[in-house]
């Protein structure tokens, strides 16, 4: 079976071409997993997807959700794993920031039917707002914690991590990196226990308020419990050969390397082409929390100097440095960040751990060493200065139009956004803090604030997407009512969330397997909260949408003025094609320059930035480029010189 | 077979299907496959870099200085990811331009036996009536090079047409084999560094 890629019949098994994340739903499915939730975030938003792609294959009864947050998510799970039910919710690791109480607190009542936490780490950061290394974060909740080095031990790891949560009543967090969830891999599939019907559990919650409603008195008792269920699960983890093994240590290396997740592809590859296998011996620890300790300290026993890699933070070394392994360790010395060998912060790319391997080889004197790295050409690259190319918002974006015509209205005042494609607003200068999910609206919140206790008045204007308002926005949209902070707060509603990968919003009532949930309208939502001011228009309209920002600031400014709320609608253009192809007919022509007007001042390539308008540096004059304009003609009113045109 | 390869251009160049022609055709080998696809937060108009490993490795990105083969499909992006060739190693490129942007660039590459062919795949897309098949053009010229001058290092082209006919979608598959083709016989005098 496969789920996109192509499919290859060997003997016994099927092979296939999977993304990571494909690898992980194919691994949950086959775990007999029933119950899967999920907030969207890179790297892990095709997690939930693929899952519903194979239940829906496969008819496998599966109950699958796009969660309107993590920790909703979070708890959904995790009271189906009370019935007994196998479980698991998937997000990118900052979704794990805003699951942490549930997080910290089931860690105690423990779990019934095995339950995973699927959370997406991003060294770089390629497409998140923090490094954060989800590893700590099972050292910080007390939970084992696996790591996968690719998609395919992400599958075959997942049955083991139900078992594991099963066998010890405890939620697993499992953390697999963009590497790993970006991957691509030939894939050797196995069965599906569910389809075969080993694992379809009736739900049944045995009551016991003593664990499910325990008191602090009885909580005191659950942490007791659950620290001996660490020292076993750490027993436990010092024979797991099948995920901590070394290889074979030929007489005293005066180096051994230790790994964590996709680092050990990297060594392996580089100890391969250079044929120091046998000379340098690893051992990959694919159960980092709680460290085998006994495991690392044997292996550390038996070599020179040992060199820790792992990404992103120091979890293995800061456990295998504590104070009980100290005394086996002695005076062999552990190389890694505490000592600069290792950069505290970015992803360990291949090329930064042949240099650090190399410059290790070198001081230990170990020979052949490395050849030592040619960087001659990427200086030769650097020295063209190449145009960096940043990401902007798509041509014809309703976020764009809404942007400019906020900045058109209120130029003075504070901008505070929110995640999502609109952070890109940053790009046209409508974009002042970029902090979290639901941060646009609680800063605002706090400016407003701020500057009313010195009697200033500070035009503010909060930008949040609509998927990300049902995230994160209401407690925080309830609070500025409740304590009349006066600002504007425009909801950028396109129908979609579109960053990750179009996935549906509340407001649709799409369901994530393309099914009718109930619609829970956006409008309702936010007059419930007690907003008196709201306002509904199309960016694409820019003059009449000015004005709509326009008219909310003043009734900010009113006497009995309160937070208004404007809902900018227009949909995504990239998932509503036929949208704006009705846009593009009521146009009934290009959008083209006329270079008789344009004077070359650049204005519209500033203040609108749209990739379809771009410099030609032989005219000197702005021009449209075809091949990516898509004629939506909101910019046909950004020029002061009239020179954009309808052709 | 041993093989890694980076495949680099912009958001809507095809990057990604140029990179599922090879995948699946390793797959079609049985050779083992491990990649990495990296793009920037933009839907559309980004850099896009693929990584392809084909053979015994585990890691699936691809070091600087350790790729065997890189396409790009866009000057810039050729330009960025050209410290990933290795020394010995051969670059398709898509462009008008049939050199590197200056002399130190150009004896580097002399020097270290790096071979760059010169494609204006865009133009040649354009007049098949399909702007957006230039990563075919390029992989069928990559393909008929290759076999000319370093067999046992790529696949035939007939593997990879099977490939096309088994992947594409129906209404673009005959222009796809079209621009594949039309690659493929451009191999007689290319235009070279």
């Amino acid at each position: 079976m496969t789920i996109n890629g192509a499919v290859k019949m060997t003997k016994n098994t099927t092979q296939s071409i999977l993304l990571g994340n494909e690898a992980i739903a194919q691994g949950l499915v086959e775990s007999g997993c029933q119950i899967v939730t999920s907030y969207p975030g890179t790297p892990g938003s095709e997690i939930l997807p693929s899952v519903v792609r194979l239940k829906q294959k496969h008819q496998l009864n599966i109950y699958t959700e796009w969660s309107t947050n993590e920790k909703v998510a979070y708890d959904i799970a995790l009271s189906a794993s009370y019935t007994g039910k196998r479980s698991a919710v998937v997000m990118k690791q900052v979704g794990l920031n805003v699951a942490a109480d549930s997080l910290m607190s089931s860690a105690y009542t423990g779990v019934i039917g095995g339950m995973v936490i699927i959370s997406c780490d991003d060294p770089g950061p390629h497409s998140s707002q923090t490094e954060q290394d989800s590893r700590f974060f099972a050292m910080f909740a007390k939970v084992p914690v696996l790591d996968p080095a690719t998609p395919q031990e992400a599958r075959d790891l997942l049955p083991d991590a139900f078992e594991l949560s099963e066998r010890f009543e405890i939620p697993v967090i499992f953390r697999p990196a963009i590497r790993v969830c970006h991957a691509k891999q030939t894939i050797t599939e196995g069965k599906i226990l569910s389809a075969s019907g080993g694992l379809d559990r009736p739900a049944l919650f045995k009551k016991n308020p003593n664990r499910w409603a325990a008191t602090p008195r009885y909580r005191f008792i659950l942490h007791q419990a659950l620290n001996q269920k660490l020292e076993r699960i750490r027993t436990e983890f010092e024979k797991t050969r099948k995920w901590n093994y070394a290889t074979p240590i030929l007489g005293k290396p005066k180096l051994g390397i230790i790994t964590g997740g996709v680092c050990d592809t990297i060594v392996k590859d580089i100890l391969e082409e250079f044929r120091l296998t046998n000379r340098i011996p690893v051992l990959k620890i694919t159960t980092p929390y709680p460290l085998p300790r006994k495991l690392v300290n044997n292996f550390i026993k038996r070599v020179g100097q040992v060199l820790i890699l792992e990404e992103t933070d120091e979890v293995i070394e800061i456990q295998t440095r504590s104070e009980r392994s100290e005394s086996i360790i002695g005076k062999r010395k552990i190389l890694g960040r505490h000592n600069g060998v290792i950069p505290r912060e970015g992803e360990l790319l291949p090329e930064i751990i042949y240099d650090i391997l190399g410059k290790t080889l070198k001081k230990l004197k170990i020979t052949p060493s490395l050849p030592p790295p040619d960087n001659k050409l990427s200086v030769l690259v650097k020295d063209l200065q190449l145009p960096i190319r940043r990401p902007t918002l798509c041509p014809g974006c309703p976020h764009r139009a809404s942007f400019y015509a906020i900045k058109k209205a209120l130029p003075r005042a504070i901008f505070s956004s929110d995640i999502g494609c609109y952070t890109l607003g940053l790009n046209l200068g409508a974009v002042d803090t970029c902090l979290d999910m639901g941060g646009g609206v609680t800063l605002a919140n706090g400016f407003y604030q701020a500057f009313h206790l010195d009697n200033k008045t500070q035009p503010i204007v909060a930008t949040v997407g609509d998927s990300t308002f049902y995230h994160a926005c209401l407690p925080a949209l309830v609070n500025a009512v409740y304590t009349k902070a006066r600002f504007v707060l425009v909801v950028l509603d396109n129908s979609i969330t579109a960053m990750t990968g179009m996935q549906p919003t509340p407001d649709s009532g799409i369901l994530a397997d393309g099914l009718k949930g109930e619609r829970v309208p956006l409008k309702e939502l936010i007059a419930g909260c007690g907003v008196k001011f709201i306002a509904e228009g199309d960016p694409y309209e820019m003059k009449s949408f000015e004005k709509l920002i326009k008219d909310a600031y003043a009734y900010t400014q009113q006497p009995d003025g309160n937070v208004a709320v404007v809902i900018a609608r227009h949909t995504c253009p990239l998932y509503f094609k036929e949208d704006l192809k009705k846009y593009q007919s009521a146009l009934g022509g290009k959008v083209t320059i006329d270079s008789e007007k344009c004077d070359g001042c650049r204005y519209c390539l500033k203040a609108f930035e749209c990739p379809g308008l771009v410099w030609n540096e032989t005219t000197q004059k702005v021009v449209v480029d075809d091949r990516i304009c898509v004629d939506c003609g909101v910019c046909l009113t950004v020029c002061p010189k009239d020179a954009i045109v309808k052709a | 077979m041993n093989i890694q390869i980076i495949i680099s251009g912009i958001g809507g160049q095809g990057v990604l299907f140029a990179t599922k022609v090879l995948t699946e055709t390793a797959l079609a080998r049985g050779a083992n496959l491990i990649g990495s696809e990296t793009h920037g937060m933009s839907q559309r108009g980004g850099s896009v870099t693929s990584h392809l490993k084909i053979g015994r490795f585990q890691s699936p990105l691809v070091r600087t200085g350790a790729a065997d083969i890189l396409y790009g499909f866009e000057q810039t992006e050729f330009l960025r990811t050209l410290p990933f060739i290795k020394n010995g190693g051969v670059c398709f490129i898509n462009t008008s331009k049939n050199t590197l942007p200056n002399e130190k660039l150009q004896k580097y590459c002399h020097k270290h036996g790096i071979a760059i062919f010169y494609l204006d795949a865009d133009k040649i897309a354009l007049e098949l009536g399909a702007p957006l098949s230039a990563n075919l053009v390029m992989l069928g010229y990559s393909t008929a090079l290759l076999q000319n001058t370093r067999q046992n290092i790529f696949f035939t082209a007939a593997e990879m047409e099977t490939t096309i006919k088994k992947i594409s979608p129906a209404q673009l598959l005959e222009i796809n084999l079209k621009a594949f083709q039309t690659g493929l016989s451009i191999s007689g005098k290319p235009s070279q560094d």
